[in-house]
């Protein structure tokens, strides 16, 4: 009776036994494969992430491929594409002066485990070219009460004569809403002349020097507020101490370092007969006209001197209300693009391939305070030495500039609200009494006389037509996930 | 009596291989945990470094690359231009986002390999061109093991800190 109790009492123990083990090992592998798939599934996804960015490219480059073989209109509609990998759309939306924001979006995966969405917004347009507010392929000469907000280079020798200013653009003397240039001057391979009472507000660079040996030439009163250096751009031929010198006068509020001695009063480290190489020559950003870059009815093109009249004409019945592209092919001294009493209304871009602009006699004004842009541009080929500050004939500088924008002296965009853009790789440009204005200055060779104020303007940083390319990828983001027509890019 | 000793024989084998499994299991989930962290701070640092506006340069102007434990830059957050560092010491990575304090993202970084950051210049160019990130981490649980995660960023706005050509 006891060992039938005990056999009832040990059965079903093997049960009990395999349903404990059974238990814990399914336990243990759903747990095992809960980690498994887990992993698995981050990894597609995040595989699926990477493709992702890769197909939204992919889009952003069909985009980049239309506006190209569009000449920059832009699609209508939505439109998509695929790859290897997963879909994409895009849309471009045209924004003012050649620029074009492109959305895309690219999708990959089918199961929503895995499945990655991610969107992109680009911004296309010109390449930027322009951040000196004087720029030169030789010399900048300036003379009596000129102040200039902005970096200045030369490609030889710079001159700041009495009582002039290069100053930061954070000045106070300066407009607002111009956040580039320090006031730096340099000169690529020769000297830097400050006259009594100059000054340079950021850094004085020079790589030649004058008749007199110096580098970095200073009279009474003159000043540097930023670092002061006297490089070579000999690569420090002959001895130190003879040439490339800093003084004899006036002060540097930052460090000067010199190849040859050193005798202005220097706030910080001093260090005299130390050569340091100089900066290197620049070249000027290349222009090409097309005349697609431009709206649509408001491209002008004459070919001198066949239409010099008919030019003429078009400027005279619309002197007081000027805007448009206009293309002049041809011409030569003898046929000057005469802007003398024109006023601005709009944006207006003026591309001479051979004749000078002339505006020496009744300068050119602006009205209205809508946002403009003008570019006036000539390859006009003139020596350099009649077009000084003393003034000259229309054919003697390919940009000859009197009088003023009436430009705002607190804001970029106040006054007329016009940014200018001088451009003359193959002649001189010179101003001459109270020629104001924003924007920049890029010549062959800059001459500059009485009281003339200039301003960078960041509005011609990038300006079509100018650069290596006519369009670049000027910011790239990554959105958050959203509808390609999602507005913000959080 | 031999049912029990065997019961327990059993019980014992299973406990221990319980125990042997659970902490695989926990090694596992440990490593699995570690791999996220990793991916997560690797996908935030490559994509806000792939448009950054400004990375840090190379202090030796003649230098093509940098390896080092810390990088800067400005990158977009919430549409504001905003300067992010990155900085590995000791065992942790650590974020500063503007002017907050600097706090920790990733811990357990193999000491032996804080040079995370490879900055990559051009020889035609300006500015840094492309940024390296090698994140090597040994998860808390042993056995001891590492984990590396690498990615290569192609800086898209590098274009926008170039000088053009004057």
């Amino acid at each position: 009776m006891t060992r039938l109790v005990h056999r009832r009492d040990e059965r079903g123990v093997a049960l009990v036994t395999a349903i404990m083990v059974g238990f814990v090992a399914t336990m243990l592998v759903s747990s095992m494969m809960y980690v498994a798939f887990h992993n698995q599934t981050s990894s597609a996804r995040n595989r699926s992430s990477g493709q992702a960015l890769h197909v939204a490219e992919s889009g952003v480059h069909q985009a980049i491929a239309y506006l190209q073989n569009s000449s920059g209109v832009v699609p209508g509609t939505t439109q998509t594409g695929t790859t290897n990998e997963g879909t994409y759309q895009y849309r471009v939306v045209a924004q003012s002066r050649n620029r074009y924001q492109i959305d895309a979006v690219g999708t990959v995966g089918t199961a929503s485990s895995t499945m990655a969405s991610r969107r992109l917004r680009v911004t296309m347009a010109p390449p930027i070219s322009f951040k000196y507010a004087l720029f030169s392929l030789s010399d900048v000469t300036t003379k009596n009460n000129n102040v200039v907000c902005g970096d200045i280079w030369a490609n030889t020798y710079v001159e700041v004569y009495n009582g002039d200013s290069v100053l930061a653009s954070t000045n106070d003397a300066c407009p607002s809403g111009g956040s580039i240039g320090t006031g730096n001057v340099t000169a690529a391979t020769s000297y830097i002349s400050m006259s009594n009472n100059s000054t340079v507000q950021g850094d004085a660079w020079s790589g030649g020097y004058d008749t007199s040996g110096y580098g970095i030439s200073m009279s009474n009163g003159a000043s540097i507020g930023g670092n002061a250096k006297a490089s070579s751009a000999a690569l420090c031929a002959g001895s130190a101490g003879t040439n490339y010198k800093i003084g004899s006068s006036g002060s540097v509020g930052g460090t000067a370092t010199a190849w040859g001695t050193i005798t202005s009063s220097v706030t910080g480290t001093s260090t005299p007969n130390f050569c340091t190489p100089a900066s290197g020559t620049k070249v000027m950003p290349d222009i090409s006209w097309n005349a697609a870059n431009y709206p649509a009815g408001t491209v002008h093109e004459y070919s001198f001197p066949t239409d010099y009249s008919a030019f003429n004409t078009y400027i005279s019945a619309n002197q007081s209300n000027l805007s448009g592209a206009f293309h002049i092919i041809g011409g030569g001294a003898a046929y000057p693009i005469n802007l003398n009493g024109t006023t601005v209304t709009g944006d207006l871009t003026v591309y001479a391939e051979a004749s000078p602009i002339d505006m020496t006699t009744g300068g050119m004004g602006a009205s209205g305070s809508t946002d403009k842009l003008v570019v006036l541009a000539t390859l006009y080929q003139a020596p350099a030495t009649n077009c000084t500050t003393t003034g000259g004939n229309p054919a003697d500088c390919a940009i000859g500039f009197k009088n003023n924008f009436s430009m705002s002296s607190t804001s970029l965009s106040g006054g007329n609200n016009t940014a200018v853009l001088l451009y003359a790789p193959n002649g001189p440009i010179g101003f001459k009494n109270s020629t104001d204005f924003h924007g920049a200055v890029y010549a062959n060779n800059i001459q500059v006389k009485n009281n003339m104020n200039v301003s960078y303007d960041p509005r011609v940083q990038q300006v079509v037509g100018f650069g290596a390319s006519t369009l670049d990828i000027s910011d790239w983001q990554e959105c958050a996930p959203g509808a390609l027509t999602t507005t913000s890019c959080g | 009596m031999i049912t029990s000793a065997l019961l327990l024989v059993v019980l014992i084998t299973v406990f221990n291989a319980l125990d042997t499994v659970s902490g695989a299991q926990a090694y596992q989930t440990d490593r699995s945990q570690v791999l996220d962290d990793m991916r997560n701070v690797m996908n935030k640092m490559t994509r806000e470094l792939r448009q950054a506006t400004a990375v840090q340069d190379i202090p030796v102007a003649t230098q093509l690359v940098l390896t080092t434990p810390t990088v800067t830059y400005t990158t977009s957050i919430n549409n504001t231009a905003t300067a992010v560092v990155y900085t590995a010491s000791g065992t942790t990575l650590t974020r500063k986002v503007g002017t907050a304090a600097a706090f920790p993202v990733l811990k357990n970084l193999d000491p032996t390999a804080l040079n995370i950051f490879t900055l990559r210049r051009a020889t035609s160019v300006t500015g840094v061109q492309w940024v390296e990130i090698d994140l090597t981490v040994n998860p808390a649980r042993r056995p001891t093991t590492t984990l590396e995660l690498q990615s290569e960023i192609n800086l898209r706005n590098r274009t926008s800190i170039l000088t053009g050509t004057s």
